[in-house]
């Protein structure tokens, strides 16, 4: 085999990087030893975790220190060259793979930088292991929730690339969710901090952006992961079914009957009896035709209730027997097992094809008989290990590659497989990510356009698109952008043989849509500066927009609603309390419930990222949200996301429409994840001492009190009278759940005062304390430091007697409402409220007198990458100009 | 367990059924090395599915970071020589062929039954070309019954000299050397003792070893003695030679087989229902001379047969309780051997043993299941990677806080005995036999006084 005599530059023009020339100049950085350019020595790199693809890449190179990195990118950026950065080579989409280029090894920066049990983060470098992370922090009470089957391997590095999910993303989340900051070096050598690790997020959601972007944003140097607090109690249940689809059957019913397990994973017969033969044997019936992994935890007090009512919805399904792990030790074993199935696969037959398709929950049992009937129809064996919770299938295919024959046919049926769950409303990806393996189906999924909007996307963080080129985003998508790469697409080795979905995604478009997107294609031509309006709660906030035309989003339609499946999606100009109200009619509700008017649209929320007491347990709209359709500043109708609970497939436009205040584009239509209403739904007020240490003293016990409560909020005494309920500074908690857990955290809180129950509405009437015309500002922290803060700003003698003020504790955030008529005193109050809540402290101004936004609010777009998005996104400048505080030439 | 290394080697499909698609991959392709052992064993590297699991198991990837000094990549580095994109004797091959310990760590790992301990000895004796001098010299010392009794005994009075406490000071290989040497030296002083067993257990033979008989026969007697306590009678098994672990591990299959067959004759005679092995490498290999001489019509099943009588001491003392001894107030931590761990799969015995012993403090030590660097003779060839594989093990150990760290086996008890040394610790390794003996040799102490 002959090494490439030179590496391919990503620019058309430019002269090929010959491979004599890097190596030396890489060598100058890392080391001889750490640079690999010997073929033969190159191999083990020519192949991620998925087997069926190998690329050789030119060069391998190891920095050792994060500035060894930085030196490394600014070196290929010099030369143009393009490069793949690699973890642990644990991926199963065949992303981290390098052709003919430079693969950038991460995996010797294992660097645990710091660990913060206070407030529960630790920062990391690259290619600390998933697994490591938790190991640092076992006996603290912590751990890091995103739990990826390879999690003993995969590097936190490529976690980030790829969103990575795991089986207890069902209830924790995903990477994204779990990721506070990161400190970036793009591909063109610019350092970039993205998030913000002690406080909101202002401006852009670059971060999560970024996450999931599958190593083409640029190479991640050190990461702030959030620490989850380890559960009180868990139940790790094992059921076994003779028929698939009983197993299917439970999995509804488990959802249905609003319990969120941490984990529910389904196995079916061939896994069983390849985990079985491993070492990592688990004792599952080698008999049943499926088994159920099913994990619930949370607080001891409502764990018995669940697991039970678990195990009577499986054995009503037919389940022939549920066990329950009795230990640790057992507990272990039964979760070894599934995490090493996809591994133990290599017993069956050389070669596997991994499928990470996600289809909506109520589908499931459909979509199993649809693939087994598939299976049989092309001889081939189908084992599927997946969880089952997120609908996230993992269809696997083991075979021998050898045989042409039976490559074909696996082909066929994995083309198939793949369209029967587009054609379910699923996706092509729930967590492995598109890598080169699904590049072929991403058209399956996303219109032109929408590809195309991604691609604009990747030219913002890598205009020479030389970060892991030929990946994600077919590049025929690109290519009408202007700049095209010479770097050729890299073809499949296995190109899916793509077999066309009847209606092309983006096909129908609804009228208002097509009507927003004529409304913006027009303003782009004559230059004429659009406002985007809901319901126009939020013009009251006075931010100086130039822009005298409004474009109205009137349709409030629901479009679906699929109650098994718990989501959503609904029309950008819906009332949220339509929303809510529709949900509550199937015992659900949505996790939105902002501060501020209640007649606000889904639309502006989302692009306000508006958030309310229920953040506290369920997060911001960011967490909340499944996909969008928006309409650019260019007039290009894009989705991101879609309407399935887990789904990594292309560049996260979600993410990046929701917070920027419509500059980026208008957000038309979302899909929402719903939450099942409780069995019990308690509100209590604790009131809070008079001084400021006693009560500092009391929040800071309230933060480590055993709680799972779904609202907890601080009010101030001017709120609590307000509200109504009383004259003092006060708690209010909300208590969900099976009837034993509330009583529990009922009991819990008597430990910080006397609990009296209060009227749920006491929510509805917090959402809208502020008097109209009010001025409001949030400063958000790290929670550690909140309770102080806190007791000196509810103290009667406190700076700002005249405000009302209420904070949610465990994000960190106080939100401060002074009435109109403190106008007068605004710039003395800020003075004194910016000395007290001093550095460093995040303020993000709600609402303001027109004219003191310039003078109080810093614009969020300082930053030349936020620029770039604003320019790539709305190159004219259309979309609500000057809302951010940014100058508007 | 499947015999790997031989053409009748199959996947251990019984669990599984009969998928639909066989396994047919390398019945169909054409190997660049046919005949040679590597070929024989292609189908435990067709099990490899490159996931990529073992990598955070194998100590010379957590010491290198290159994917090359990986199971996976060292798998895949086969693969190449089996498929004909490299040739056997490709530098690069050898490079990191050669680096393995052989630990084998990356087998209780892997999801998919990749037999990597066969496969690492099939390509060594496929690609087979020079070993360093030291490494020849070494295994032809082995090899020869009397030239290795002279090197042993040497050894010995070098050692009661107390010249290698001198010179294990020195840097280097040498230095290195000599503090294993020294570390040598009984870790615990104990009073004599008479076991006294019924013998209900059946007969037992010890393989004597090399190294143990040559360097630790305090620690041979002493499982002779804990043995008869728990009621084994101990019958003599006369020429018996060197397992053959170092020879197979180095590729030298022929080498190990010729040993093998000496051993088989030697126990066959002895009768003994079980062979206790004290040295986890040594019973590691013994339980595998099944596999090793599968293809020996003459020795096959007599082969079969005697590795089936092997066990670890540990695995005897810990189904026979053991008896309780007397106390002994030590802090003990326990460091698993590869081959007793990961080989053998052996992994709770050792630590009953400790804990039945009264008074002894046994605190966990982090990461025990990783290697610590000796790995045969690996520690004097590639004396660089084997200190890095070594530096964490021994901060883990400071960390106990423990005086002694008990391992199974001479290759460990040197190399983590010379890294103390030289870390100037005053911590020693040892057998845990040893510290059971120590307890019987206490309790018959305390009797004599009470009398």
């Amino acid at each position: 085999m002959a090494a490439p005599a030179q590496i391919e530059s990503s620019l058309s023009g430019t002269t090929p990087v010959p491979a004599k020339v890097l190596v030396p100049r890489l060598a100058a950085i890392v080391g001889q030893r750490r640079v690999l350019a010997r073929p033969s020595e190159l191999l083990t790199y020519t192949a991620d975790g998925l087997p069926g693809y190998r690329k050789q890449p030119a060069i391998a190179v190891f920095p050792g220190t994060r500035d060894e990195v930085v030196r490394v990118v600014r070196t290929l950026a010099e030369l143009r060259v393009p490069f793949v950065a690699r973890g642990a080579g644990t991926g199963l989409s065949g992303g981290a793979l390098a052709e003919g280029t430079v693969l950038l090894g991460l995996q010797r920066l294992t660097r645990i930088v710091d660990v913060d049990v206070e407030n529960a983060r630790a920062v990391v470098e690259p290619g600390v292991v998933n697994a490591v992370i938790t190991r640092a922090v076992a006996g603290q009470g912590l751990h890091f929730a995103p739990d990826p089957s390879s999690q003993a391997a995969c590097t936190i590095g490529g976690n980030v690339a790829e969103n990575a999910g795991g089986p207890h993303c069902l209830k924790y989340g995903v990477t994204l969710n779990h990721i506070l900051a990161l400190t970036a070096v793009l591909p063109d050598g610019e350092i970039v901090k993205l998030g913000n690790p002690a406080g909101e997020i202002t401006g852009y959601d670059l971060l999560g952006a970024f996450i999931g972007s599958e190593g083409c944003f640029g190479v991640v140097l050190d990461v702030t992961v959030k620490l989850t607090r380890d559960p009180q109690a868990v139940r790790t249940l094992l059921a076994d079914f003779l028929d698939v689809d009983d197993a299917a059957r439970a999995v509804s019913g488990i959802i249905a009957a609003g319990i969120v397990p941490a984990a529910l994973e389904m196995m079916d017969n061939p896994t069983i009896r390849a985990v079985e033969a491993s070492v990592y044997a688990a004792g599952y019936p080698t008999d049943a035709a499926a088994v159920l992994l099913i994990e619930v935890d949370g607080l001891a007090a409502g764990i018995e209730a669940d697991a039970r009512r678990v195990e009577q919805i499986c054995r009503e399904a037919r389940a022939r027997g549920v066990r329950v792990a009795s230990d640790a030790d057992e507990r272990a074993r039964l979760w070894q097992g599934r995490k090493k199935a996809f591994g133990a696969m290599g017993r069956v037959a050389p070669h596997l094809v991994v499928q990470d398709a996600v289809v909506p929950r109520t589908k499931l049992p459909e979509t199993l008989a649809a693939i087994r009937a598939i299976g049989e129809k092309h001889g081939v064996t189908v084992c599927n290990v997946f969880h089952a919770g997120d609908g996230n299938l993992h269809p696997n295919i083991p075979y021998d590659a050898t045989d042409p024959d039976q490559a074909r046919r696996v082909e066929h049926a994995m083309s198939e497989v793949m369209r029967v769950c587009i054609e379910a409303g699923g996706t092509i990806t729930g967590e492995h990510g598109v890598g080169l393996d699904k590049l072929g189906y991403m058209p399956l999924v996303f219109s032109e356009d929408s590809l195309a909007t991604m691609c604009r996307l990747r030219d913002v963080f890598d205009p020479d698109r030389r970060a892991n080129p030929g990946k994600v985003v077919p590049v025929h998508s690109c290519r009408e952008w202007g700049r095209h790469a010479a770097i050729a697409p890299a073809p499949a080795d296995r190109a899916p043989a793509v077999v066309p979905v009847p209606t092309a995604p983006g096909g129908r478009l609804r009228e208002e849509t097509l009507r927003v997107r004529e409304e913006i294609r027009a303003a782009r031509e004559s230059r004429t500066p659009l406002r985007v309006v809901g319901a126009g709660t939020w013009l009251d906030a006075m931010r100086p927009v130039a822009a005298e035309r409004r474009l109205e989003l009137r349709d409030g339609d629901i479009v679906e609603y699929v109650p098994g499946d718990l989501t959503m999606t609904a029309r950008a100009g819906a009332s949220l309390a339509a929303l809510a109200a529709a949900a509550r009619e199937n015992g659900q509700c949505i996790a939105l419930d902002p501060f501020g008017s209640a007649a606000g649209t889904l639309g502006a929320t989302l692009a306000t990222a508006s958030a309310g007491p229920l953040a506290h347990a369920f997060g911001t709209p960011r967490d909340n949200v499944l996909g969008i359709e928006m309409v650019t500043g260019e007039g290009a109708v894009a989705r991101g996301g879609g309407r399935v609970v887990k789904n990594v497939a292309g560049f996260d436009l979600t993410r990046l429409a929701i917070g920027s205040w419509g500059t980026l584009g208008v957000i038309t239509e979302a899909t929402l994840r719903l939450r099942a209403l409780p069995e019990r739904d308690v509100t209590v007020a604790i009131a809070l001492p008079a001084q400021s240490r006693a009560t500092a003293g009391i929040l800071e016990r309230l933060r480590s009190l055993p709680l799972a409560a779904w609202a907890l909020e601080v009010v101030d005494a001017a709120v609590a009278r307000a509200l109504g309920i009383g004259d003092r500074p006060m708690v209010l908690a909300r208590l969900a759940g099976n009837e034993p857990l509330v009583a529990a955290q009922e009991r819990e809180l008597g430990a910080l005062g006397d609990p009296v129950a209060i009227e749920g509405s006491v929510w509805e009437r917090l959402r809208a304390i502020e008097p109209p015309g009010a001025i409001v500002a949030r400063v958000s922290t790290l929670p550690v430091a909140l309770p102080e803060l806190l007791g000196d700003a509810l103290a009667p003698e406190a700076l700002a007697s005249r405000t009302l003020l209420h904070a949610t504790l465990s994000r960190g955030v106080i939100r401060c409402i002074l009435p109109p008529d403190t106008l007068g005193m605004l710039s003395a109050l800020v003075g004194r409220a910016r000395e007290h809540y001093a550095a460093p402290r995040t303020w993000i101004w709600e609402k303001l007198p027109a004219d003191r936004w310039d003078a109080l609010a810093p614009a969020p777009l300082g930053d030349r990458l936020s620029r770039r998005v604003r320019d790539a996104f709305d190159p004219a400048r259309i979309l609500n100009p000057g809302i951010l505080g940014e100058v508007v030439a | 367990m499947k015999d790997w290394s031989t053409g009748t080697g199959r996947m251990p499909q019984a669990a599984v059924g009969e998928p639909p698609l066989a396994h047919t991959h390398s019945a169909r392709t054409a190997c660049a090395v046919p005949g040679t052992p590597l070929d024989l064993a292609k189908a435990g590297i067709d099990a490899c599915v490159h996931c990529g699991f073992c990598l955070q198991a194998c100590p010379t990837y957590l010491a290198l970071s290159d994917e090359n000094d990986s199971p996976r990549g060292r798998i895949l580095l086969m693969r190449s020589v089996v498929d004909g994109s490299l040739a056997p004797d490709d530098p690069t091959v050898r490079e990191h062929i050669d680096r393995c310990l052989g630990c084998r760590g990356c087998e209780t790992a892997c999801p998919s039954g990749v037999p990597y301990g066969h496969l690492l000895e099939a390509t060594r004796a496929t690609i087979s070309g020079k070993h360093p001098l030291v490494a020849r010299l070494v295994l032809w010392v082995f090899a020869h019954e009397w030239a290795l009794r002279p090197a042993l005994s040497g050894a010995k009075l070098l050692r009661a000299m107390r010249i290698p406490a001198l010179l294990g000071k020195l840097p280097g290989r040498l230095g290195f050397a000599m503090a294993m040497l020294d570390s040598t030296r009984p870790a615990v002083s104990r009073g004599r003792y008479e076991p006294r067993g019924s013998g209900a257990r059946g007969t037992a033979s010890i393989l004597r070893g090399c190294v143990m008989e040559g360097l630790f026969e305090e620690t041979n007697r002493a499982t002779e003695r804990v043995l008869v306590a728990n009621d084994w009678r101990m019958v003599d098994a006369a020429g018996q030679r060197c397992c053959g672990a170092l020879h197979a591990h180095a590729g030298d299959l022929e080498g190990a087989r010729a040993l093998a067959r000496a051993n088989i004759d030697a126990f066959e005679r002895s009768g003994a229902e079980t062979i206790a092995v004290n040295a986890a490498g040594c019973g590691a290999m013994m339980k595998e001379y099944g596999q090793l001489l599968a293809d020996d019509p003459a020795y096959a099943a007599r082969a079969a047969a005697v590795s089936a009588r092997v066990r670890d001491v540990s695995e005897l003392l810990a189904v026979a309780g053991p008896a309780k001894g007397g106390a002994l107030p030590l802090r003990v931590t326990y460091d698993a051997p590869c081959h007793l761990q990961h080989a053998q799969r052996v992994v709770s015995p050792p630590l009953a043993v400790l804990k039945s012993i009264p008074a002894l403090e046994v605190v966990p030590l982090v990461e025990s299941d990783q290697c610590c660097g000796a790995a045969g003779i690996y520690n004097l060839v590639k004396p660089e990677v084997s200190a890095a594989v070594l530096e964490p093990k021994l901060a883990h150990i400071a960390r106990t806080g423990a005086g002694m760290v008990a391992t199974g086996n001479p290759g460990c008890l040197m190399q983590i005995g010379a890294g103390l040394a030289r870390a100037r610790s005053a911590a020693r390794a040892v057998h845990p036999v040893d510290l059971l003996d120590a307890s019987y040799a206490a309790r018959e102490k305390a009797a004599r006084k009470r009398e």
